[in-house]
Parts: structure tokens; C-alpha cells; sequence
């Protein structure tokens, strides 16, 4: 990958106040396509308004945020959706009175796929349906199903968009651990297929076992940023913000016996 | 082996469903356009106002029941194409078909204008800004007397003459097939890509910002579709009582009744508001002829009583039914089925 | 002169209104029910008070407190016998429902009152006030008084009384409020009773300065409704404000244009602070919401 070429997603010096909250403080980051990058910190760093400012479902109070080098922070969320950046909700948000395929059309059929005709929008939907496995709930009613079943389906959605980017805020909450896995492996796999992934999660060990980079907030602001290996080994960020534990577990067991499911704080759960 | 048959015995049924349906639209379009010459004129006259009121329900579900904007000040736009086809037809002298078609564009366009700025309300605030609109060209309409003769009223030629019944025939036509026309485009927008967009507008705004939904344009076209037709049949309606004043035209007692039918119908269905209309118009008049001095009262205790039996609607309660006689055919030993 | 009358008719009226918008406000916070026959209520405190001055020859203003006690009882039992029933449903179906009941309230009040317009005269009906050059009905003088009575006693119970306070914890969370050992559905009815009661209180004052008969009501649930939005759905307190600016601006529109604009005005009034202040004038973000 040659350093001239734009990053898939450019996030520059974004800040955001609630009142005297500062929620977002002068953050910046860049995914590059084919890339995960980890995003951590504790509950109310101002992750989820990050990825609501990229969206655009928020507007930030100041910075620049670029797709592919065209800045898109004064576009609506429906543009920035339908340049090609899609994404997942920490709340999940399926829509009520649409079953649970009709659910993941909609990403197909307004997306950046634009899809028109009804027919085509079906078909891919149950590709990404299959692609979650989520198949076999594909007729059933939205208000059915599972908090698990429901976050499948966000990311379904989100793929039927057929992103170039993709925002996946918490996608693992909620979910159980043989789920996980398959979550955690698509992920991977559409890193792999050249997407670009901003990966939200409170699952400490597989943000550190999946993410080519991790950036730590807290309070607002971007704390570190690096291989997950050097971040860890940041002792002080680490023993400050995500507490002794975890760096002891992230490290002293190898990646490849990595088991999901363990939230740093516990709110990740089910 | 059993659970083939079955399988297949359920795939024939369905292929029956459709068949039957198709065979139900014919018969349906032939005994509405057969209708006029076996119905008293009185009859005729409550069957019209049934097609009116149904359109005015299926207009109105397009913008409540798809989108989930309540714009109970739907009566402005029957109000505008009321006043637009009085205008043209005795000022400007235009042919009626004209008239009843720039009528409803009149009642869009307006929605077009004054859509965008109350369409950034929701819920309630939607909903009270909108009968504030209705109330206001209500007033306007009664004070510019120049173009609407204020309080005085337009009247407007017939036209038809003859017995009660060839009278109100034009009428019952022209309502018709604003109905037909109405009830396409509800149900073009309950399968089409517009339709999904709508329909993720009401379950969550944002949310379906996020997937790519232009919701500012597509509520935006939805109320002025709704807005359109219900221009129509304001326009209709000027024609068949050949006066109207503010009082009539913006009358929020249409806006009330047009809304209870539909939600007793069942919002966010094709057949629903429709079935509705029918439902508490035949109510109306069965119960005003049985119980004049008290009728206001029985009709009151009827609507009182259809929403603690059916809280869901009619159409919600015909798909219960519906699930529970096809889950009873599809589980043969019946185990589940009886609770 | 002029702008002290204004004053006077503004606050009289913007008190009647506040105390009809509150509530239904209440209502709406507590329940999420939309009380179309809330007007209803209204012209059955005004035949109450109507009669009881007929017939025992009292003092209009003494009646207040005995017809909020027979519309407390009448609400009560309202709520529990139909609306209870339906608070799971849309608050779509509750709106019909209660339209339903409007209905049958206004064809009873036609029975048993017949249509012909009432006024409710005090002997002293016709005595002014003079002080320094400005005259003013006694009568209106006396609404006044009481207006503002009513609006600190319920001020008070809302913020003093334990019961006031678990009604305020129910509309603004009714799952905490349960879990605190309120029991939300006594809450629902006495809510219930309450806004019937003031209702009633506000249909004696109104028959005292307006005539009226059987459908009184219908524009008054529009003026309920219209009030409790300005305010912000859902804020009692918001509704009290909303009722002196609907009453100032439906009086300053009459003085400005004359009369034949008055109602526009109000309407245009309403329709701005709706699209500046999207969500009334007090109103929070969760109080919007509407499930259809
Ligand atoms: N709409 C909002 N209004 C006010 N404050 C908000 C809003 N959204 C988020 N915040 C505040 O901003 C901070 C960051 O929140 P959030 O982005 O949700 O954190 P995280 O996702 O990292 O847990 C928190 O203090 C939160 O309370
Ligand atoms: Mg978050």
C-alpha cells in the first residue's frame, strides 16, 4: 500500500460538545481499505459519537472527515451511507413492522448499491443473511428475534449496502461466544476482501486480536495509537484506562487461543 | 410422505388464494360500476360518500400509516381542491375533468411548500402544527374574499339533473375512480422501493438516515401524493354539493372522521382504510336510522366498543384469524395448536 | 384602559386554559392517552355549576370544589373501567376511543340539557369595580382570583403531596417509578380524576363569563390540545405557560386585526414556535415520542 494514496477513511481534528461535555476532543484518524482499526476506551469516551459524526448522523462542532479525499462532514447521513460508508448501531436499530429479511433489503435497495428493483434487493439479502447465519430467520418478524439475532442483522444490513467502509459500532455485544467467532471471522474476511473497518468494541482481546492498529480514546481524546502489540505494551495507558487485568490477560495468553465473549467491563454482555 | 402432500396441498391452496383474488377484483369492478343503477338515490348518496371518505382514509394512510406522520390536517389539502375547482370552474371558466386535476395538483403543490419546514416535527408536534394549518386556511379562505368570496360561499353548477339517482351518478363515478386511483398508489407504494423507504421512515428516522434513505424528499413526496388525492376528492366533493364555504370545506369533523376509519381499518394496509370507511359509514347511517335522538350517543358507545374488541384494528384482527386458521391446517396432529 | 382590559381578559382566559391544558397534559404524561372528551368534562362541570346555582341558589364560586369532587369521581371510574383497558393498545386506538366517549358525553348532555345556550348570572353579575378611572367586571375580577387559586393549589399538590410526587415520577419514568413501589395503576386513575377535576373547576369558571351548551367542549379539547403542545407535551408546568400565550396571542390578534383574523393569528403563532421550538416551549426529547 503506497503512503500517496488517500486513506479509504480520513478523520481529522473532530470535535464535539454536549453542553460542557466534551464528547469528542480533537480526534484523528485514517482506515486504509483492507485495514481493521481497533477503537477502545471506557464507557462514555466518545466512541459511538465518533462514528455518529462519521456517519453524519451528528454534525461535530469543528474538523474535516474525508472518504477516499472527498470531505464528507457537511454531507447528510443518507449521502455518506450512499457514497459507500456503512454502518452498525451500538442500540441496534431494526425496523419495526419489516421482517427480518425486508430489514436487510432496505440496506440493498438504498445503499450504495442502489438496487431498484425489489426481486434483486431480495436476493442479496439473503446473501448477506447467509453471510451472518442468519438465513433461517430470514421471514421472521423483527420484534421476534433475539438481541443476538438482532445485531446479525444490523451487520446483514450493513452489508447489503455494499459498503467500502464500514462503521461497526459494538458488534459483538450481545451476541454469544460460538456467534462471536463467526462474527469475528466475517470480519476479518471482509477486511481481507478490501473493506476498510472501524471496529468499535468493548471485547478487549478481540479488538487486540483482529485489528491491524487500535486507538485508545478516553475522555474525548485520542490517548495512543499503533499496532496492538505497542499499545499494550504502553503500560501506563494500558493500567490507566483499561485496567492491570486485561493487559495481563491480552498478553500473556497467545492470540490464537484468543476466546471472545469477555467484556473489559462487563456491560458488554448479553 | 404426509408432509409433502401437505406441503403441496397448502402450495395448491395458495395458487387458489390468487386465483380467487383475481377473480374477486373482476367481480368487485363489475358490481361497483354495476352499482349506480340498482341503489336508491339515498343509497347512492351514502355509497358515494363511503368512496369519498375512503379516499380521503387511504390518502391519509399513506402519510400516517406508511410514513407514520400523523397529519391530521390533512383537511387543508380537501379544503384547497375544493376551493381550487370552485375557483376554476366559475372564475376561470375551466372544462370540470381540468379542473378536478389542477384541483388536486393545487392541494400538492401547496403541500409541497409548507411541507418542508412542519415535516421537521414529529409526533405530536407534527400533528397539532398540521391542524393548525388546516384551521388557518380555514381563516384565510373566510377573509380573502377576492378570490373566495369569504364567508359568503362559492356556488357551483350541476351537473346532472333528472331523479335522485341520475343526479348523484356522476358523482359516484368521478369518486370512483379517484378511489381506484388512490388505492393504486397505496398499494404501488406498499411494494415499491418508495414504499420500503417510507415504511423505515416510521420505524426509525435516523436509522433509515443511515442506510441511505433520502428522508427529507421521500416524506416530503409521500404527504404530497396524499395531499393530491385528497385534493381530488375535495375537488369531487365541491362538484357534487355545488356550494361550499370555509366552514364545510375545512371542517375538521371530515379530518376526525376520515382518521377513525382508517384506524379502525388498519393503517399501513391497502385494504384496511378502505374497509374502514365502509365499516363506520354503514354504522352511521344504520345506527342515525334506528336511534335518531340518541344516535350521536350509540354511535360513541359502537366506536367505544369496536376499539376494546379490536385494539389492533380490523385488518390486524382478519390476519390473526387469518394466522390461526393456517397454522391449524398446517400442523395436522394439532398438538400447539389448540390453547 | 384598553391595554389594562387586555390584560385583565388575558390573564382570566390564559388561567381557564392553563388549567384545562394541565390537565390534559397529566393525562398524556402519565398515560400517553390523547383525552379527546376532556372538553366533554369541561361542559359537564359548567352544567354542574349551572344547576347547583339554579337550583340551591348559591354562590357560583362555591360549586367549584363540590363538582372537581364529582368529576374526580366520574374520572376515576372512567379510567377504570374503559381506558385502563386499552393502555397497551396504540395511541391511536386510545385517541378513538376516547372520541367514542366524547360522542356519547355530548349526545347526554343534549338529552338531559337540551341545546339551547346557558349562562351561569351571580346576583353581583352586572357590578364593576372602579379604581383610579378603570372600571372592571367584579365577576371577572372573582375568575381571576380563583384562576390563580387554583393554579398554586395544584402547584402545590404536584410538588408537596406524595401523591403529586408519584404522579410527577410516573409520567417522567413509569418503569422507576414501579420499582419504587408506586403503584402506577391507582396512579393512572387518580391522574385521571385529577384532570377531569380540574376540567370541572374550569368549566364553572368559563359558565360563569361565556355562554354555553352541550358542545362547548369540541373547540376547548382543541385548545386543551393546542396549549399542552406549546407547552411541551407531557410538562404540566409547560402547559400552564402555554396556556397565557394562547390565551395573549387568540386576544392580542383580535386587538392588532380585528376580530375576523383572530383565530389565524393564533394558528400562525403556533405553527412558528412549533418550527423554531420543535419540541413546544418546555418540552423534552423523550415526550415526542408517538407510537402509531
Ligand atoms: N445526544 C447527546 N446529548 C448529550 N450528551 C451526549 C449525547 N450523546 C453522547 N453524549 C455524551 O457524550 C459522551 C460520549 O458518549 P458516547 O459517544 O456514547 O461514548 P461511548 O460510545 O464511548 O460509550 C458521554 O458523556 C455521553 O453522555
Ligand atoms: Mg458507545
Amino acid at each position: 500500500m503506497s503512503a500517496t494514496v488517500a486513506p479509504a477513511l480520513d478523520v481529522r481534528g473532530v470535535v464535539k460538545g454536549f453542553g460542557a461535555v466534551r464528547a469528542v476532543d480533537g480526534v484523528s484518524l485514517a482506515v486504509r481499505s483492507g485495514e481493521v482499526l481497533g477503537v477502545v476506551g471506557p464507557n462514555g469516551a466518545g466512541k459511538s459519537t465518533l462514528v455518529n459524526i462519521i456517519s453524519g448522523l451528528v454534525k461535530a462542532d469543528a474538523g474535516e472527515i474525508a472518504y477516499r479525499g472527498v470531505p464528507i462532514h457537511r454531507l447528510s447521513p443518507d449521502e455518506v451511507a450512499r457514497l459507500g460508508v456503512a454502518r452498525t448501531f451500538q442500540i441496534v436499530k431494526p425496523l419495526r413492522d419489516l421482517s427480518v429479511i425486508e430489514n436487510v433489503m432496505v440496506g440493498a435497495l438504498f445503499g450504495r448499491r442502489q438496487c431498484r428493483s425489489t426481486r434483486e434487493a431480495r436476493r442479496i439479502a439473503e446473501e448477506a443473511l447467509a453471510q451472518v447465519q442468519l438465513g433461517h430467520r430470514a421471514e421472521a418478524e423483527c420484534r421476534k428475534i433475539s438481541t443476538g439475532e438482532t445485531k446479525k442483522l444490523d451487520l446483514a444490513r450493513a452489508l447489503a449496502m455494499d459498503p467500502d467502509v464500514l462503521l461497526l459500532d459494538e458488534p459483538l455485544a450481545g451476541v454469544g461466544a460460538r456467534e462471536s467467532q463467526t462474527l469475528i471471522e466475517l470480519i476479518v474476511g471482509l477486511a481481507k476482501s478490501g473493506k476498510a473497518i472501524l471496529l468499535v468494541e468493548h471485547v478487549v482481546r478481540v479488538v487486540w486480536t483482529i485489528s491491524d492498529r487500535v486507538a485508545v480514546l478516553h475522555h474525548g481524546a485520542k490517548i495512543a495509537e499503533g499496532p496492538p502489540k505497542e499499545v499494550a505494551a504502553d503500560d501506563q495507558v494500558m493500567a490507566a484506562y483499561l485496567g492491570e487485568r486485561y493487559i495481563r490477560e491480552v498478553l500473556q495468553r497467545p492470540a490464537d487461543d484468543a476466546e471472545p465473549g469477555v467484556s473489559s467491563d462487563g456491560d458488554g454482555g448479553p | 410422505m404426509l408432509e409433502a402432500r401437505l406441503s403441496s396441498f397448502l402450495r395448491e391452496g395458495q395458487r387458489l388464494q390468487v386465483s380467487a383474488a383475481a377473480v374477486g377484483a373482476v367481480a368487485l369492478a363489475v358490481v361497483l360500476l354495476l352499482l349506480p343503477n340498482w341503489l336508491s338515490g339515498y343509497w347512492l348518496r351514502i355509497t358515494t360518500s363511503v368512496l369519498m371518505f375512503a379516499t380521503l382514509a387511504q390518502a391519509w394512510n399513506i402519510i400516517t400509516g406508511f410514513t407514520g406522520y400523523p397529519a391530521f390536517g390533512n383537511t387543508a389539502f380537501f379544503g384547497v381542491g375544493a376551493y381550487a375547482l370552485a375557483i376554476l370552474v366559475t372564475k376561470a371558466g375551466l372544462g370540470i375533468p381540468a379542473a378536478i386535476v389542477l384541483a388536486g395538483l393545487a392541494a400538492a403543490a401547496f403541500c409541497a411548500v409548507i411541507g418542508l419546514p412542519i415535516l421537521r416535527l414529529q409526533g405530536h408536534y407534527f400533528a397539532i402544527a398540521t391542524l393548525a394549518l388546516s384551521l388557518f386556511v380555514r381563516e384565510a379562505a373566510a377573509n380573502l374574499g377576492w378570490l373566495t368570496n369569504g364567508a359568503i360561499g362559492i356556488v357551483l353548477p350541476t351537473l346532472a339533473s333528472g331523479s335522485p339517482e341520475e343526479i348523484t351518478r356522476p358523482y359516484y363515478y368521478l369518486m370512483l375512480l379517484v378511489l381506484v386511483a388512490c388505492c393504486a398508489c397505496t398499494w404501488w407504494v406498499s411494494v415499491s422501493r418508495f414504499g420500503y423507504g417510507l415504511r423505515s421512515i416510521k420505524a426509525d428516522e435516523d436509522a433509515a438516515a443511515c442506510f441511505g434513505i433520502n428522508t427529507t424528499l421521500s416524506k416530503l413526496v409521500a404527504w404530497v401524493l396524499s395531499a393530491f388525492f385528497t385534493g381530488l376528492a375535495g375537488a369531487v366533493w365541491a362538484l357534487w354539493i355545488t356550494f361550499i364555504d370555509p366552514q364545510s370545506a375545512f371542517n375538521l369533523a371530515i379530518a376526525v372522521k376520515f382518521s377513525v376509519m382508517a384506524l379502525l381499518g388498519g393503517l399501513g394496509t391497502v385494504a384496511g382504510p378502505v374497509l374502514g370507511a365502509l365499516l363506520v359509514e354503514v354504522l352511521t347511517q344504520a345506527i342515525w336510522g334506528a336511534f335518531y335522538a340518541v344516535h350521536l350517543a350509540v354511535l360513541g358507545l359502537a366506536i367505544m366498543l369496536i376499539v376494546l374488541l379490536m385494539p389492533g384494528g380490523l385488518m390486524q384482527l382478519l390476519r390473526d384469524r387469518l394466522a390461526t386458521a393456517k397454522r391449524l391446517l398446517a400442523t395436522p396432529s394439532a398438538k400447539e395448536s389448540w390453547r | 384602559m384598553e391595554s389594562f382590559q387586555f390584560v385583565v381578559n388575558g390573564l382570566m382566559l390564559g388561567g381557564i386554559y392553563a388549567i384545562v391544558g394541565a390537565g390534559f397534559a397529566l393525562v398524556y404524561g402519565v398515560m400517553n392517552v390523547l383525552n379527546v372528551a376532556h372538553g366533554s368534562f369541561i361542559m359537564i362541570g359548567a352544567y354542574l355549576t349551572y344547576w347547583t346555582v339554579t337550583l340551591l341558589g348559591v354562590d357560583p364560586f362555591v360549586t367549584l370544589p363540590a363538582s372537581a369532587v364529582a368529576l374526580f369521581a366520574f374520572g376515576y371510574l372512567v379510567q377504570r373501567t374503559v381506558i385502563s383497558r386499552v393502555l397497551h393498545a396504540s395511541i391511536f386506538m386510545t385517541f378513538i376511543l376516547t372520541f367514542g366517549l366524547d360522542m356519547f358525553l355530548i349526545n347526554a348532555g343534549l338529552v338531559a340539557w337540551g341545546g339551547s345556550y346557558r349562562a351561569v348570572r351571580p346576583s353581583y353579575a352586572d357590578d364593576v369595580l372602579i379604581m383610579g378611572g378603570l372600571t372592571i367586571p367584579y365577576v371577572r375580577l372573582v375568575v381571576l382570583v380563583a384562576v390563580v387559586a387554583v393554579i398554586a393549589l395544584l402547584l402545590l399538590f404536584m410538588s408537596k403531596t406524595r401523591l403529586g410526587i408519584a404522579i410527577k415520577a410516573t409520567a417522567l419514568e413509569r418503569e422507576a417509578a414501579q420499582l419504587a413501589g408506586v403503584d402506577v395503576k391507582q396512579i393512572d386513575a387518580i391522574t385521571f380524576g385529577l384532570s377531569a377535576a380540574l376540567a370541572g373547576v374550569a368549566g364553572g369558571l368559563l359558565a360563569v363569563v361565556l355562554p354555553f351548551g352541550p358542545f362547548m367542549g369540541v373547540p376547548l379539547t382543541g385548545k386543551a390540545f393546542t396549549v399542552a403542545v406549546l407547552g411541551g407535551l407531557g410538562s404540566m408546568t409547560g402547559a400552564l405557560y402555554g396556556g397565557f400565550v394562547l390565551a395573549f396571542a387568540e386576544i392580542g390578534g383580535v386587538i392588532a386585526l380585528g376580530g375576523e383574523w383572530a383565530d389565524g393569528i393564533a394558528f400562525i403563532i403556533l405553527l412558528v414556535v412549533l418550527v423554531l421550538r420543535p419540541r413546544g416551549l418546555l418540552g423534552k426529547e423523550f415526550f415526542a415520542e408517538v407510537k402509531v
